[in-house]
């Protein structure tokens, strides 16, 4: 079993999540109390993953939220501990996400290209969320579970499914971009609160 | 991967990610209706305190799932037990049942009847002093469903389009129960629903469907209405949907559309509003803009074959409807046609400046030659939908002139003008006794039980493709030749009762 990733930095977003996987790391396949502790541990954290992959739009990350945990629980017997379990219901989240966009889940403009014409929430002030849903999935979503959640690059390739080489270079290319897109925000809207952008 | 270690940058920008995502609202409605069965056990341990609705969802999609595992994917269980009080025939009729299996997958390649094909036209007539609700006729007249897809009478609250004495927009009146999503002031059909504000949940839509089938088994057949080209919201659409009758959803919505309803049938012909940007034109205001540019109507036709999708319209820059109309407004109506052959499909729309626009033209290879033809409006949360200055919310539609030619009628039996059960075993009286070959139709939430003039009950056979034991679904029943009674049972879902609403008769021929 994997050993839970920490990490070291009180100012870290989610640092208070650690217990959580220390919980999670003991889950046994299968169980039905120990699916509904997952549940309770990680539903946050999986509609925010739904939430940013789904470029902010909330009612379409909570069904993703919920197909996620559909999806878990039918495979739940199955699971095996090769990687941490949070990780794994990311992967379902993503792919959740992911078939939301290619079958334009989204009823808002669905013909219109321009992203920025589907209704969301994310107004100039969310410039995170918004660079984020500019990234390609498997990049944005690699970026995440490492800096947002805090897994290591090994557990989540392994929860991925993918080489160690390939969510380094997803990792690699993403903060890439992010910090591209982040300091173009800056530039042109130095005003913004929330965000303070990147040298 | 030591390089991977965070730094700075990593740090502010997760840290401004939490803010957005605390910023972020968390959907205030209950999505759960694909889910819904009940169990009863650990209700009260699932966090309900922080986020009742999602795990009030999440609790009865696993115990849906649970079900369907227990008993093998595609049956579908009656269980006692878990009835609201009152309900004991849930307990009588549970070992009696049979497992239920879909209905078969079988194409309807060949006409059902072929005689008494003609033209059908209708319009709703009528000039009430006050918004009057449409209640169709018991026999052989339309079928109309108005629903939240959600276990509740309501949809969320608007203003409807005509005042309380049905004087014209922008008179308004107010609209909240779904009997009244459709009713009529001065000769048309207004459809009225609101999926946001108030709604249960995020959805609505009404449903209604004319006793002719669109009949091209002999060449094209020609479906042509009228609807309001006013539109008040990107996600307040209308679209019709035209269906082999051994395949028709009470509920449909298109794949991708919205995670509601019934999804769509297995085959079928779908004209949908879809929204586009359109230079000059546009809707006035209400659906705002992109990059400047007004949003506005657009179509989209597709084709279902065995539950796969092909969209056939045209280049992705058509015209929008509002440039060729001259005017919009609430009850200035455009004039649409759809026409079907075996191998063809064509959708357009008149113009006040010109030839009809032609959305859509294409070789097509239909595996049915008659169809079920349904009109919808759909409702979903949409005063979400504003962008670029909009000024959305709730839409009211009006509709006219429907007309299909050729058309064959089919028998459309609506017992005792009852629309809903919920919680209450009910038996129902058919007009007319059921005539050979004929199913009940009907839309339901839970497990539910059928049984024919006092004949011990019998699961629902639900519709094609349709998954019961996941919420909401559309159920498709072989009723015996000469039934004039129809008893409906059932059992309730994660503490919501059972609830069937939209019963029918279907049969084919006059």
């Amino acid at each position: 079993m994997f050993a839970v990733h920490r990490v070291n930095r009180e100012q870290w977003p989610l640092a208070g999540v650690r217990e959580d996987r220390q919980r999670l790391a003991c889950l046994v396949p299968g169980s039905d109390e120990d699916f509904d502790l997952l549940y309770r541990l990680t539903f946050d954290r999986i509609r925010q993953t739904c939430l940013v992959v789904l470029g902010g739009d909330p009612a379409a990350a909570e069904d993703c939220a919920q197909d996620t945990y559909v999806r878990a629980y039918r495979a739940w017997p199955r699971w095996r501990p090769q990687a941490p379990v949070e990780v794994w219901l990311h992967r379902i989240a993503v792919n959740v996400a992911r078939s939301y966009r290619r079958r334009r889940m989204w009823r808002h403009l669905p013909l219109l290209t321009d992203r920025a014409a589907r209704p969301q929430p994310l107004d100039e002030t969310f410039v995170v969320m918004r660079a984020l849903s500019t990234i390609s999935i498997a990049d944005a979503t690699a970026l995440l579970l490492r800096y947002y959640h805090g897994y290591s690059g090994e557990e989540i390739a392994a929860g991925l499914g993918v080489p160690a080489s390939t969510v380094r270079g997803r990792i690699v290319r993403a903060r890439s971009q992010l910090r591209r897109l982040l300091a173009e925000e800056r530039s042109s809207t130095p005003e913004l609160p929330g965000f303070r952008g990147m040298k | 991967m030591s390089d991977l270690e965070p730094d700075g940058f990593d740090l502010e920008w997760t840290q401004a990610l939490v803010k957005e995502l605390d910023r972020t609202p968390i959907a205030p409605r209950l999505p759960w209706g694909r889910y819904a069965v009940v169990q009863s056990r650990r209700s009260s341990d699932w966090g309900m305190q922080s986020r009742p609705a999602a795990a009030v969802a999440v609790l009865v999609a696993l115990v849906s799932l649970a079900i369907l595992v227990a008993g093998g994917m595609g049956r579908f269980f009656l269980r006692p037990g878990h009835a609201p009080a009152g309900s004991a025939h849930v307990q009588q009729t549970s070992e009696t049942l049979q497992p239920a299996t879909a209905s078969p997958s079988r194409p309807a390649l060949a006409p059902i009847v072929t005689t008494r094909v003609g033209a059908y036209a209708f319009n709703w007539n009528g000039t009430p002093a006050a918004p009057q609700a449409w209640t169709p006729g018991a026999v052989n007249d339309w079928d109309v469903i108005a629903t939240s897809d959600f276990p509740s009478e309501q949809g969320g609250s608007m203003e409807g389009g005509y005042g309380a004495d049905c004087s014209p927009p922008p008179a308004s009146h107010p609209v909240r129960a779904l009997a009244d999503s459709a009713y009529i002031c001065h000769d048309r059909l207004m459809t009225a629903i609101n999926g946001g504000g108030d709604a249960p949940k995020i959805y609505g839509g009404v449903f209604f469907s004319p006793a002719h089938l669109a009949d091209f088994s002999g060449g094209t057949s020609s479906i042509s209405w009228q609807v309001s080209t006013q539109r008040s919201s990107a996600t307040d659409w209308w679209d019709v949907w035209l269906t082999p009758i051994d395949e028709n959803l009470v509920a449909p919505v298109g794949t991708g559309e919205a995670p509601a309803f019934n999804g769509p049938p297995a085959d079928a012909i779908h004209v949908r509003v879809d929204n586009g940007t359109c230079p000059g034109s546009g809707q006035p205001g209400a659906l705002g803009t992109v990059n400047g540019v007004p949003i506005g109507t657009i179509f989209d036709v597709e084709v279902y074959t065995n539950h796969r999708s092909r969209s056939i319209g045209g280049p992705r820059a058509p015209p929008c409807l509002e440039s060729t109309q001259g005017r919009i407004g609430p009850g200035t109506l455009s004039s649409l046609r759809l026409e079907v052959s075996q191998r063809r499909v064509k959708f357009s729309a008149a113009s006040a400046t010109g030839a009809p626009v032609v959305y859509a033209d294409a070789q097509v290879d239909l595996p049915f030659r008659q169809a079920v033809v349904q009109f919808a409006h759909h409702s979903l949360d949409p005063a979400q939908a504003c962008t670029g200055g909009g000024h959305c919310g709730p839409n009211t539609y009006q509709w006219s002139n429907v007309s299909i030619n050729p058309s064959t009628p089919f028998t459309m039996l609506r017992p005792n003008g009852v629309a809903t059960i919920h919680g209450q075993a009910a038996t129902l009286r058919l007009p007319q006794p059921a005539p050979a070959g004929a199913h009940l139709r009907f839309y339901a939430f839970g497990s539910i039980a059928v049984g024919f003039d006092g004949h011990p009950a019998q699961a629902a056979v639900p519709q094609r493709g349709q998954q019961p034991g996941t919420g909401e679904a559309s159920y498709w029943t072989s009723i015996p030749e000469g039934t004039t009674t129809i008893a409906v049972s059932g059992s309730g879902a994660g503490g919501l009762p059972w609830w069937v609403l939209d019963v029918s008769v279907w049969a084919p021929g006059p």
